[in-house]
């Protein structure tokens, strides 16, 4: 039997892996970068963001679920499946959002360094739970790569430090300067690591895609590398070494082209995956 | 207890007499064949191998789909078969992405084309995911599989591999049969002889 493409999962749980991962990235981020000096409006609207994020992508992937109504028995098996650990971890993020918006609408201005602590976490691991949630599923070698949950972990920070740009941009949050050489830095890192992970990958059809001359001609790793990787990178470059100056436009354009790229990243790696064959005879004969 | 099934691929003929059996006694839906046969070639003109494989589930002893199942609808019975409570299963398709022979099928309650007839009720169980059960409804009646009673050529041989005397024991150790992807581990029930 051929190998046969991958056809089980499709939009809802590419855009559910990259608004999740957007948004739990945005959390963590925010609340490493500028968060833990207090809340306030601007506060709650950030962290209602990355909320909302995270309850968007999971409402989609609850949409493509057979029975939607069943999904609360989704926590059952979380002692060997990550589908049921990565709802559970979405959830308890969810609640710590809460939390934290409850506190800055009733004025507590102060985040205590436990709850603080317990949503970077949370949002660390709703951050890279795709990848072992990928990872786990033996039959695609595609996915088979200890790479993975680094890459999505690695993708989702970036995402969120690029809506945090953005909000920078507009609502000015003051953090350009922390922001400014984390931004090209990271965006390197992510395009070393899909290279290490496109390298590692040999054998299977998401290979062939990606390393075939005809894949050249295609969206998907024109998207991915030239518009989500290479872009920002010249753009953030920009701005790390001359400084904002006429550069303004450069943040929303970096941070824009990363996250497209973000999506069509996770869109390509269900796309491009497939079963593995099964075959009798040459395994006979050898 | 441990049921097993020899399948000998030098009588399988590929008369599909299993697929309609299957489909017609678990009264599957629309395009789902817990059981199918598939051909398989190797090789260029003039030595050309084809054989007709019979896929079903293989009833793993070291199950995927049981460990990525979120919702633990997906369990093993006492009897050692691996089954899946229609109740619990929401329909999220980890365990196809995870199986390994491709042998669960999501019930998408399609139509059939224009002028079919729906055939049976298989449709009721939309939304979830299904496969093969090694017929176990029968088996307590001591019944074997309806594709093993319904093979004209008696490709199909079903036992307990527990019991010593079973033929499908004596198979297994005489023949020295092969398994789908042996080198993943997951030990499947389902065993194949005659393959040269």
């Amino acid at each position: 039997m051929q190998q046969r493409p991958q056809t089980e999962w499709g939009v809802r749980v590419t855009l559910d892996f990259f608004l999740g991962g957007a948004g739990a990235g945005l959390l963590g981020t925010y609340l490493i970068v500028g968060g833990l000096d207090g809340l306030n409006k601007l506060s709650l609207k950030i962290i209602g963001a990355g909320g909302f994020l995270i309850l968007a992508g999971l409402l989609l992937l609850a949409s493509e679920l057979g029975h939607p109504s069943r999904s609360t028995r989704s926590f059952a098996n979380f002692k060997t499946s990550w589908m049921a650990r990565g709802a559970i971890l979405n959830v308890v993020l969810l609640g710590l959002v809460a939390v934290l918006m409850m506190a800055a609408s009733l004025g507590i201005r102060t985040i205590t360094p436990e709850i603080a602590f317990c949503t970077v976490i949370c949002s660390a691991l709703v951050a890279s739970y795709p990848g072992f949630l990928l990872f786990s599923a033996k039959d695609i070698r595609r996915w088979r790569s200890p790479l993975l949950p680094a890459l999505m972990f690695c993708y989702s920070v970036m995402s969120g430090l690029c809506l945090l740009s953005l909000a920078d941009n507009v609502y000015g949050l003051g953090m350009s300067m922390i922001l400014q050489p984390i931004l090209p830095i990271g965006v390197a890192l992510v395009a070393c690591l899909l290279w290490a992970f496109e390298k590692g990958d040999r054998g299977s059809k998401g290979a062939e895609y990606w390393q075939s001359p005809k894949a050249a001609g295609r969206p998907i790793p024109v998207l991915v590398v030239g518009l989500g990787l290479v872009l920002p990178f010249l753009c953030y470059l920009y701005l790390m070494l001359f400084g904002m100056g006429f550069g303004t436009a450069l943040i929303p354009l970096g941070a824009i082209s990363f996250l497209i790229g973000s999506f069509f990243f996770r869109h390509s790696l269900l796309r491009s995956a497939s079963h593995e064959p099964m075959t009798l005879l040459r395994q006979a004969r050898t | 207890m441990k049921y097993a099934m020899v399948i000998d691929l030098n009588q399988c003929v590929g008369c599909d007499a299993c697929t309609v059996a299957c489909k017609l006694g678990n009264d599957t839906g629309t395009d789902i064949r817990w059981g199918r046969v598939i051909t398989e070639e190797l090789g260029a003109f003039p030595d050309v191998k084809k054989l007709y494989v019979p896929i079903l589930c293989m009833q793993c002893e070291n199950a995927e789909c049981l460990k990525v199942c979120p919702t633990k609808a997906t369990y093993r019975d006492e009897r050692g078969l691996v089954l899946i409570d229609y109740d619990k299963c929401i329909g999220c398709k980890y365990c196809m992405e995870a199986c390994p022979y491709m042998a669960r099928h999501f019930n998408e309650a399609k139509q059939p084309p224009q002028g079919v007839p729906v055939i049976g009720n298989g449709n009721l169980r939309k939304g979830i995911v299904e496969k093969c059960t090694f017929c176990e409804d029968r088996l307590s009646d001591g019944k074997p599989p309806r594709c093993v009673e319904a093979c004209p050529y008696d490709a199909r041989v079903f036992g307990d591999l527990e019991d010593p005397e079973a033929d499908v024991t004596k198979l297994v150790q005489k023949e020295k049969p092969l398994v789908m992807k042996p080198d993943g581990g997951y030990n499947p029930s389902v065993y194949y002889t005659g393959v040269k």
